[in-house]
């Protein structure tokens, strides 16, 4: 009975695969994609594409090769769709406008979530929060333009060559990164970031008061150490850190690498500790910084890597930020061209795809690389 | 409605040397996928916008369809404009085009 069996189903597979071998599917289905995606279209392509599109699939080999050709057009259809509309802004996909809500409302509510019971009553607890999402998530989907940062064009060259006529590698990199943002995201941007400081100031108010007392007892001078940072569209601001070297010292401003003798104990520990770093959230409370965004760089460096690299200059298109995508992704600070660099591509990259969720990813993963990382003093 | 300037991501540059560097001055939609090794959705969007910016035109294989047995193939080539500006973008380009690390 057994043999019965298996050269019955051996008969029944090769029946089957001699079916589907004979029946030209493959050709039926790619046929049926490109109908699809003309009919995507508008009016005036679709004849001209149908045909332009049979006859792109007929000069490929092999039947898979041309249905996967043919689901391409699908995708090609809905961006021909859009060309021409660039100019006045599209929306973004619906997903990521899905996920760009959901990303907003949970960094609303991070700092925020050990108060929520205490503000709902335990019952209406999964409702309030639906209403948050609803709200939030509401503003997102219905607004246009989510994504507030985008390169218009693709960091077209600019000039090439320089005053001396030379052709450095540098001078060619340069770009235009074009900043669409809307009002309302700068005052969501600026809600966040007081939301942000505000929590964190009342976290860490008693580690702040503690590292404030001890400094002011150890050597004579201020608590804190105000130093000038570019900051958004190049204007200066005073960073505020917690002084870590000696008072009559630190009117130099020159940048002090770690054991240097001019570093006070105190100063060598809470810049292991990362600590000096606490006050900037005042600068981003006074709206001079983010929480998250670029490093912020001295005047002096500034202008001495915007000579090297043009573009250095979109840096400045946001605020700078105590936080950032080179933080976590690298060891801040400039030793060399080459880390210069590298830094430059991480800070066009966050700013080419800035958005809520890449700002809660950086939130997440700053614990993570501030084990490994040091800061970000330049 | 003619965007004056196409917008030159790397897949464009490659679609314009593909052009550029053909034996032939006209390819066909497939040949272009072929060199360049772009997905036909990709391929596409650019042909027409490098079209709608004056820097590229089509037509219609002459011969007729119901003769070859098989659909009339649409050969593109680049004109005037487009030969000048692609060359000029390739000459800004050229010694760093590797350095597009971050785009």
């Amino acid at each position: 009975l057994d043999l019965i069996w298996n050269i019955g189903t051996a008969a029944l597979a090769v029946v089957v695969a001699a079916f589907v071998a004979t029946v030209p599917w493959l050709p039926k289905i790619t046929e049926f994609l490109i109908q699809l995606a003309v009919k995507r279209l508008p009016e005036h392509q679709r004849a001209r594409f149908a045909e332009e599109w049979r006859g792109h699939v007929d000069e490929i080999q092999g039947d898979l090769n041309k249905l996967d050709a043919a689901t391409g057009f699908l995708r090609a259809a809905r961006r021909m769709t859009r060309i021409g509309k660039e100019a006045t802004g599209q929306d973004a996909p619906i997903l990521s406008r899905v996920v760009e809500a959901a990303a907003f409302v949970a960094l609303v509510l991070l700092p925020i979530s050990p108060l929520l019971p205490a503000f709902f009553g335990q019952h209406h607890n999964l409702l309030s929060i639906g209403c948050i999402i609803w709200t939030y998530g509401g503003l997102f989907l219905f607004s246009r333009k989510l994504h507030p940062v985008t390169s218009t064009t693709l960091y077209r060259p600019l000039s090439t060559t320089d005053k001396a006529g030379t052709c450095s590698q540098q001078t060619i990199v340069a770009g235009e990164l074009i900043l669409h943002e809307r009002k309302l995201d700068e005052a969501l941007h600026r809600l966040v970031d007081i939301e942000y400081s505000l929590a964190s100031l009342l976290f860490v108010l008693p580690l702040f008061l503690f590292t404030a007392f001890v400094i002011w007892i150890e050597s004579a001078g201020p608590v804190f150490d105000c130093q000038p940072r570019i900051g958004l569209g190049w204007r200066r601001f005073m960073l505020v850190k917690f002084r870590s070297t000696r008072a009559d010292d630190s009117l130099s401003h020159g940048a002090t690498p770690d054991g240097c003798p001019r570093l006070t104990r105190i100063g060598r520990i809470i810049r292991e500790l990362q600590i000096d770093e606490l006050p900037q959230l005042i600068n981003v409370l006074r709206g001079e910084m983010s929480f998250v965004g670029p490093c912020p760089v001295p005047p002096s460096v500034a202008a001495e890597l915007q000579s090297a690299q043009p573009l250095f200059a979109d840096r400045v298109l946001v605020k700078p930020g105590i936080l950032g995508w080179a933080l976590i992704n690298r060891r801040c600070g400039c030793t060399s061209m080459n880390d210069a660099w590298l830094n430059l591509s991480y800070d066009l990259y966050y700013l080419k795809h800035r958005s809520w969720l890449l700002d809660l990813l950086i939130l997440f993963r700053t614990p993570l690389a501030l084990c490994s990382l040091r800061s970000c003093s330049l | 409605m003619v965007p004056s300037q196409p917008r030159l991501s790397l897949q464009t540059l490659k679609v314009l040397s593909a052009i550029l560097s053909a034996q032939r001055d006209e390819l066909s939609g497939a040949d272009i996928g072929r060199a360049t090794k772009l997905a036909s959705g990709t391929l596409y969007p650019i042909l027409l916008r490098l079209e709608q910016a004056g820097w590229l035109e089509s037509r219609w294989e002459t011969d007729d369809p119901r003769k070859l047995g098989r659909p009339r193939r649409r050969f593109y080539r680049l004109t005037e404009l487009g030969v000048r500006r692609s060359r000029a973008a390739f000459s800004e380009l050229e010694p760093t085009f590797r350095r597009f690390s971050w785009t």
